[in-house]
């Protein structure tokens, strides 16, 4: 009975790692692999040489830059002000986050379209604002989540009667104690930014994503290859962020002996 | 440092009073604490103080300065608090130095202070230690060093040992009020526990669903309780029921005087005296009944309580020396007095 339990948790893992390993390594193989068998890097020096694919890779790093930092500085604040304030309100946030997941993107797109002043309109990098809104059912969670971790009413009212004012108490006391949650919000947007293709090819501009697809219709190889080396990036990203995790848990935990 | 007011405080949350026409003067340099039990207000009190709560009518004053509407962080306190409530991400010695730098004060200053303060509360051997390497009562420690190194004009404790076990707490109840007479820092501490209001107050302030009871030495406050209230709050009562004739209490024969401060309706026929363990007298009788005859007695080492059980059936704690405690037996017949001369009356 054991031994079959045994067997089928074993498959089970099995099964999963291949089913994330196999397109993986499949797309590389299709990508890096010469006819006679042998391994080349042409693919992505070709990418390298390709500018309008680097200049959409370099805009679409600085979306996401721009999309980290807009994060950041609207949820921080805005979540430790509803834990302090008004904690019952919190539910209802969380609830508002998950809209991303629940309208469809062409509704999202157009109506991102409608709302955005003309002067925004001209610029790539109005995305920032989609890809915030975008991103928030990860990033709100991850922060909620680290803020949820700490008595942050104990930490705010010792702060404030040490003398420290709210933006003192907000960078030097709350984020070094949310960094974990700092973290998981931003690989996760990043790796959502780097991914997102439904609103840039709806609002016609030529991210990273977008020229992937265009460049797979003329050289498919380059293009599996990037995606491949982007998808091991994400991967990375994920991978550091559940190592500082686990890090940081051994290093700082709240309470005494 | 500074005398501390609060006039005609009132604060509700949603439908409950928690303060109503409450007012409390700290006089500079003493440390006064405000005992009841959970819910009467005296942390909401403290928090108005501190600036962390807004009241809703009412002021506060440090000397003559009006504080009511500065904000926490510009009202120059010191606070430790029930929770531990170090920066987790800071060694013991950056949260002392926390609120000097905070201030921008040198960097001199700053070492000087937190050198100063580490040694005074001994702390020096755990300087580099993180929270979670600090044990409850020394993180209690490090909270207490971190509140006074800014040498505030008011020290507030907000039940900080309520979390430590019998012993750490005891020593760090001691070292508070070492700490606090060193510097003079006018301090109000907030306790439900009897034991450490009494033992480390100037005053004591009893407090009953938002209203400040009495406020007087400890000594006052246990032997000379201002109403019936205060005498069931404070320390063990027996409660014992009495007549009242020619504006007299009778009690197990004897008549006593009614103590001023007895609270009771003239026109309710039963009533009840409130008598201290201390004031029962247990003597022996040779050859007759007594009035009662004695149920338990617990050792507590240096004292003991007797229960005693009256004819009625009504028990009655006694408390003595245990060597006089010694001298009775269980099932000993004895004879009961009350040693006081007046007593506290309550409907």
């Amino acid at each position: 009975m054991n031994f079959l339990r045994e067997l089928f948790r074993f498959s089970l893992i099995a099964v999963g790692i291949l089913f994330f390993i196999l397109p993986i390594y499949a797309s590389s193989l299709f990508a890096f692999q010469e006819n006679d068998g042998s391994f080349t890097a042409e693919p992505l020096r070709s990418a390298a040489q390709n500018e309008e694919l680097m200049e959409s890779l370099f805009l679409t790093l600085q979306i996401a830059m721009g999309t980290v930092v807009l994060t950041l500085l609207l949820l921080i604040p805005t979540i430790a002000y509803l834990h302090l304030v008004i904690p019952g309100a919190r539910a209802w946030v969380a609830f508002l986050t998950l809209t991303p997941l629940v309208i469809p993107p062409i509704v999202q797109g157009v109506g991102f379209l409608y709302s955005m002043p003309t002067s925004f309109k001209a610029t790539p990098y109005a995305l920032i604002f989609a890809y915030v809104i975008l991103a928030l059912p990860f990033s709100y969670r991850a922060i909620d989540a680290a803020f949820s971790t700490i008595d942050i009413r104990t930490l705010y009212d010792a702060s404030r009667s040490l003398g420290a004012n709210f933006v003192t108490v907000i960078l030097r006391v709350l984020i070094p104690n949310i960094v974990t949650g700092i973290f998981g919000a931003v690989f996760l947007t990043i790796a959502l930014v780097l991914g997102e293709f439904a609103y840039a090819s709806l609002l016609l501009w030529d991210t990273f994503p977008t020229m992937l697809a265009v460049a797979g219709l003329s050289d498919a190889s380059t293009a599996v290859a990037l995606s491949v080396v982007s998808l091991l990036g994400v991967w990375i990203l994920l991978n550091a962020l559940t190592l500082f995790n686990r890090r940081d848990r051994q290093a700082i935990p709240m309470g005494g002996k | 440092m500074s005398q501390v007011q609060l006039r005609g405080i009132r604060k509700e949350f949603g439908k409950t009073v928690a303060l109503d026409d409450f007012n409390l003067t700290i006089p500079e340099g003493t440390l006064v604490t405000l005992l009841g039990p959970s819910g009467c207000g005296k942390t909401t009190a403290l928090r108005i103080i501190a600036g962390l709560i807004k009241a809703d009518r009412g002021h506060t004053l440090f000397d003559s300065t009006e504080m009511t509407d500065t904000s926490a962080s510009a009202r120059d306190i010191g606070m430790v608090f029930q929770a531990y409530s170090l920066f987790p991400n800071m060694t013991a010695k950056e949260n002392i130095e926390f609120g000097l730098r905070v201030r921008k004060e040198s960097a001199a200053s700053i070492r000087k202070k937190s050198a100063e303060i580490l040694e005074i509360t001994g702390l020096g051997q755990h300087e580099d230690k993180y929270p979670h390497q600090l044990s409850g009562g020394q993180q209690q420690r490090v909270a207490l060093a971190r509140a006074i190194v800014i040498r505030p004009k008011v020290l507030l404790l907000d039940e900080p040992l309520s979390a430590l076990d019998a012993q750490v707490r005891d020593q760090l109840r001691d070292e508070i009020r070492r700490v606090q007479r060193e510097f003079g820092i006018t301090t109000l501490f907030v306790t439900h526990d009897q034991e450490e209001a009494m033992s480390i107050s100037d005053q004591v302030g009893v407090m009953n669903k938002g209203s400040l009871l009495q406020l007087g030495t400890p000594q006052s406050v246990y032997s000379r309780p201002i109403n019936p209230t205060v005498a069931r709050f404070i320390g063990t009562t027996n409660e014992i029921p009495i007549k009242i004739a020619s504006g007299k209490a009778q009690l197990l024969d004897s008549n006593y005087e009614i103590s001023s401060a007895s609270a009771y309706s003239p026109n309710s026929v039963n009533r009840i005296a409130l008598v201290r363990p201390e004031e029962i007298k247990l003597s022996k009788i040779n050859n007759e009944m007594g009035n009662a005859h004695i149920s338990t007695i617990s050792f507590l080492g240096p004292t003991s309580i007797i229960e005693v059980t009256m004819s009625q059936g009504l028990v009655i704690k006694a408390t003595m020396s245990s060597k006089e405690a010694a001298t009775f037996a269980i099932n000993e017949s004895i004879n009961l007095s009350i040693t006081s001369s007046s007593l506290l009356i309550s409907d």
